[in-house]
């Protein structure tokens, strides 16, 4: 039989127009449901997003995805603490009940909320920051927390890979109007991102904003079966149709692994360079390939990249936010921190430095971490074991707490 | 003003030039889904012919120039005007001379790197760079970036751009009836849903179609059209892409170091289910991409030619030719077999005919040698399958044999073609490995 005896066989088995009537009926309620699937949290349990529940394996959680959890967590009369950047925050290398957000909120208490939505390499205006956006009139006693490099000046409307959510929340009417991000944005879509994807995605997110198939699929893959194959559908770990809530969390307890696997011996002179890198461009070369001293032997910043990152945080954030953003500055393992020279240990130290200063110049709230945590803190270069995790989380209790008081969410004591 | 002003930038957005890159995904484009949401009920509303018809060409333009840009509109626009022109003259000198012009274009945009790198290289290997080299310095504007498999950028759908147009002209050249109407003809050239991955389509009855869906288009085709855009989306989306990915990892075409260490891993059955796999995802790709193309055409009333008809259930290479692209391998058949003498002058010249014809059709599937072994291998196995009963002794008692015994003569199809596919997406040295390793047991 051939395809078009098959079609002239439904032809004759059903009147067209009804058919028609059908596709409409059915795309309607598909929709519809879409909207339903919108407003329900299927993370039960939630702690953070997994490998397979992140772009990693196809899995792209919506804002209102988001927004759901935040919703199914929360108290009334808690503070909102919502948590993004990238692996270090995420807690990788911690289990579920050792993670440092955990740990954060134990030592927060239950006047706050603390939920975790970062994702492996985002910067501090991906999805979490966006969520937090959308959720500001709902939950306006809230700290966004995320982590940054020194001298890494974030894009504004999220990076390459996670700036879906941004576009997600722009078009359901759920980002505050903001002229000057408005015009970072467009601004680095002229220049770096115009021909990478930006105009379908921006495309898909104005029919998702109506049509709500993103969150259909999301709850049809998380909930009943999964849609898309992915290269972390593990054989008798994961099986390509099971849905996503059955996927375990992959995370190990990092802090079991020995430590040539942790800080491996063939990579330390790699790593090393990355650890001195955190600190050289921000320095001026001289024509010798060394660094600049003035009089005093100190080194010379290099104003061009500090410059890029004043005028990079500027506009990541509608003024009215800024100021409930909370910079960690995420530091390097001592284990390589301590086989630099001293005067590249100091240059280190003055970089972050410089760059909590100029977040904090910026309007946020910036700390810096890791430089009195031990090698055991940490599982490489710069994720933390549990043992970091507990120190992180001990560290952040006490910075929310303070900008809970100055933002006038608590008393003061 | 906030909603204001989010509507412009939707806009904005939608009639930005696109970046889409990857050609083969321009029907799953959001991009797409927002043009036929207006185009394809603008049409229906419309209701005259002479309405739908100017319509149609601008919603063809705009599709075309939102995928190719007007560096790649230019050189289909100057062809087909040159194919219009030429084909009203009906002079046969004339014709020729536009079918040459649309081959060296086609050369020139899909195989000026092959010839240069491949086969000038195969005589000095400086000859080569140096051809290609001279070529970038004098056309800078049209080069490709580095990696490319091509020296210049290849318009969008520049094969059937090209395959259709000489097509026409031939057909002119013989005897038939130019189109005079300028609208039919730049419709027939800049077809959107025929433009991108074909059928390839025949003038006469596509102009045909063309009247006929803009007088009748009606409940029905919407419905039939419908139907068929949802297997395509069904058999593209959901099987090809997922099995793409799949397939990328378990069986890549590219893998650093050992190139078959992944493959050989695998034991019997996970190796002949790998097997199948490659042959289902090109199945379900093509034909997905065909059966949205024709039931975007049927949402307009117009029937283009079937392009697959259950090829994988052939019970012989004839019979697979038949059914598999059914536009590409008729065309090849009317246009380069019979041209070059068919079966008319003997056997060795039928299989010169069809060794020659079939190497071009695998080398217009892209410029690179493992396209060429493969149409040279259907090509070998054509000659064989349509010869052997021919043979003194064996051949007619093997004949009557295997005409007794479909099923085995579907198996050794199947076997044939989907061994195939193995040269088709790998390397020759990777394909032959791959196909051993398909019977040797651990």
């Amino acid at each position: 039989m051939t395809a078009a005896e098959i079609f002239r066989g439904i032809r004759a088995t059903f009147m067209p127009k009804t058919l028609l009537f059908g596709v409409a009926a059915g795309f309607a309620g598909l929709c519809l449901l879409g909207r339903h699937a919108a407003r329900l949290d299927v993370h039960r349990n939630y702690s953070r997003f997994t490998q397979y529940t992140s772009p990693e394996s196809k899995y792209y959680p919506t804002v209102n995805e988001m927004m759901a959890i935040v919703r199914s967590k929360i108290k009334p009369g808690q503070i909102l603490v919502i948590v993004g950047g990238n692996s270090i925050l995420r807690g990788v290398a911690q289990l579920p009940d050792q993670m440092w957000s955990k740990r954060l909120q134990e030592k927060l208490g239950d006047g706050y909320c603390v939920v975790n939505f970062a994702f492996d390499s985002s910067l501090i205006t991906d999805g979490a920051s966006v969520a937090a956006e959308a959720l500001r009139d709902e939950y306006p006693r809230q700290i966004y927390i995320a982590n940054a490099f020194p001298a890494q000046a974030p894009t504004p409307g999220g990076s390459n890979v996670y700036r879906w959510v941004y576009w997600d929340a722009y078009y359901k009417g759920l980002l505050m109007a903001d002229e000057p991000r408005a015009s970072a944005i467009a601004g680095n879509i002229v220049k770096y991102y115009f021909k990478d994807g930006i105009q379908e995605l921006r495309i898909s997110s104005w029919l998702d904003s109506w049509c709500y198939f993103n969150d259909f699929w999301n709850d049809v893959a998380y909930q009943d079966f999964n849609t898309v194959w992915g290269t972390l559908m593990t054989p008798g770990v994961t099986r390509f149709l099971d849905p996503r809530k059955r996927y375990p969390d992959p995370d190990p307890d990092g802090s079991l692994f020995p430590y040539d696997v942790r800080y491996p011996p063939s990579t330390l002179a790699l790593e090393l360079v990355n650890v001195k890198g955190v600190s050289m461009f921000a320095f001026n070369p001289d024509p010798t390939g060394d660094f600049k001293k003035d009089p005093a032997a100190y080194w010379q910043v290099y104003p061009p990249v500090w410059t890029l990152l004043t005028d990079g945080i500027k506009d990541i954030f509608p003024a009215a936010l800024k100021k409930r953003t909370l910079i960690l500055m995420s530091g390097s393992s001592p284990y390589y921190l301590r086989r630099l020279t001293e005067e590249e240990q100091y240059r280190d130290k003055i970089t972050f430095e410089m760059g909590v200063r100029l977040w904090k110049e910026g309007g946020y709230d910036a700390i810096e971490y890791g430089r009195d945590f031990t090698p055991d803190d940490f599982y490489d270069r710069t994720h933390l074991t549990r043992f970091g995790a507990a120190k992180l989380g001990d560290l952040v209790a006490t910075k929310v707490r303070a900008m809970s008081v100055e933002l006038g969410y608590l008393p003061k004591p | 003003m906030i909603v204001i002003s989010q509507w412009v930038q939707s806009l904005r957005a939608v009639f930005a030039p696109a970046d889409v890159q990857d050609y083969g995904r321009i029907f799953n484009s959001f991009w797409f889904v927002i043009f036929a949401l207006v185009a394809i009920p603008v049409f229906w509303l419309l209701r005259k012919p002479f309405l739908r018809l100017p319509f149609l060409f601008v919603a063809c333009v705009t599709f075309h120039y939102h995928f190719a840009g007007p560096a790649g509109m230019l050189p289909i626009i100057a062809l087909a005007i040159v194919t219009y022109t030429l084909g009203l003259t009906r002079n046969k000198f004339a014709c020729a001379a536009g079918i040459v012009l649309s081959v060296l274009a086609l050369c020139f945009y899909k195989y000026t790197h092959f010839l240069s790198d491949e086969v000038l290289g195969l005589i000095n290997k400086d000859w080569g760079p140096a051809v290609d080299a001279a070529a970038r310095k004098q056309l800078p504007g049209l080069v490709a970036p580095a990696g490319s498999i091509y020296l210049f950028v290849p318009p969008l759908g520049m094969s059937f751009f090209a395959f259709e147009f000489i097509h026409y002209l031939y057909e002119v050249r013989k005897g038939a009836a130019p189109l005079r109407n300028p609208l039919h003809f730049a419709i027939f050239a800049i077809f959107f849903p025929s433009l991108v991955a074909g059928p390839i389509k025949r003038f006469r009855q596509f102009v045909g179609a063309l009247q006929e869906g803009a007088a009748n288009v009606g409940s029905a085709d919407a419905a039939e059209g419908l139907c068929r855009i949802a297997m395509g989306f069904l058999k593209k989306v959901v099987i090809a892409d997922n099995l793409t990915l799949a397939l990328d990892f378990y069986a890549p075409s590219v893998e650093p170091g050992n190139l078959v260490v992944r493959f050989a891993s695998y034991g019997m059955v996970e190796r002949w289910f790998l097997f199948a796999l490659i042959a289902m995802r090109i199945l379900m790709d093509f034909s997905g991409y065909s059966d949205i193309a024709i039931g975007l055409a049927r949402l307009l009333g117009i029937k283009l030619p079937e392009n697959f008809n259950w090829p994988y259930a052939a019970q012989s290479i004839q019979d697979f030719w038949q059914r598999w692209h059914i536009s590409l391998s008729s065309w090849i058949r009317d246009y380069v077999y019979i041209p070059l003498g068919g079966s008319r002058h003997g056997l060795p010249r039928k299989v010169f005919n069809g060794l020659l014809a079939f190497a071009l059709c695998g080398l217009w599937h892209g410029p690179a040698w493992n396209f060429v072994v493969w149409g040279l291998y259907h090509g070998v196995g054509l000659a064989i399958c349509s010869n052997y009963a021919a043979l003194p002794g064996l051949g007619p008692r093997l004949a009557a044999w295997l005409e007794r015994q479909p099923r085995t003569c579907w198996a050794f199809t199947q076997l044939f073609v989907w061994l195939g596919w193995l040269l088709f997406f790998y390397p020759l040295p990777r394909a032959l490995t791959m196909a051993s390793l398909l019977f040797t047991f651990k």
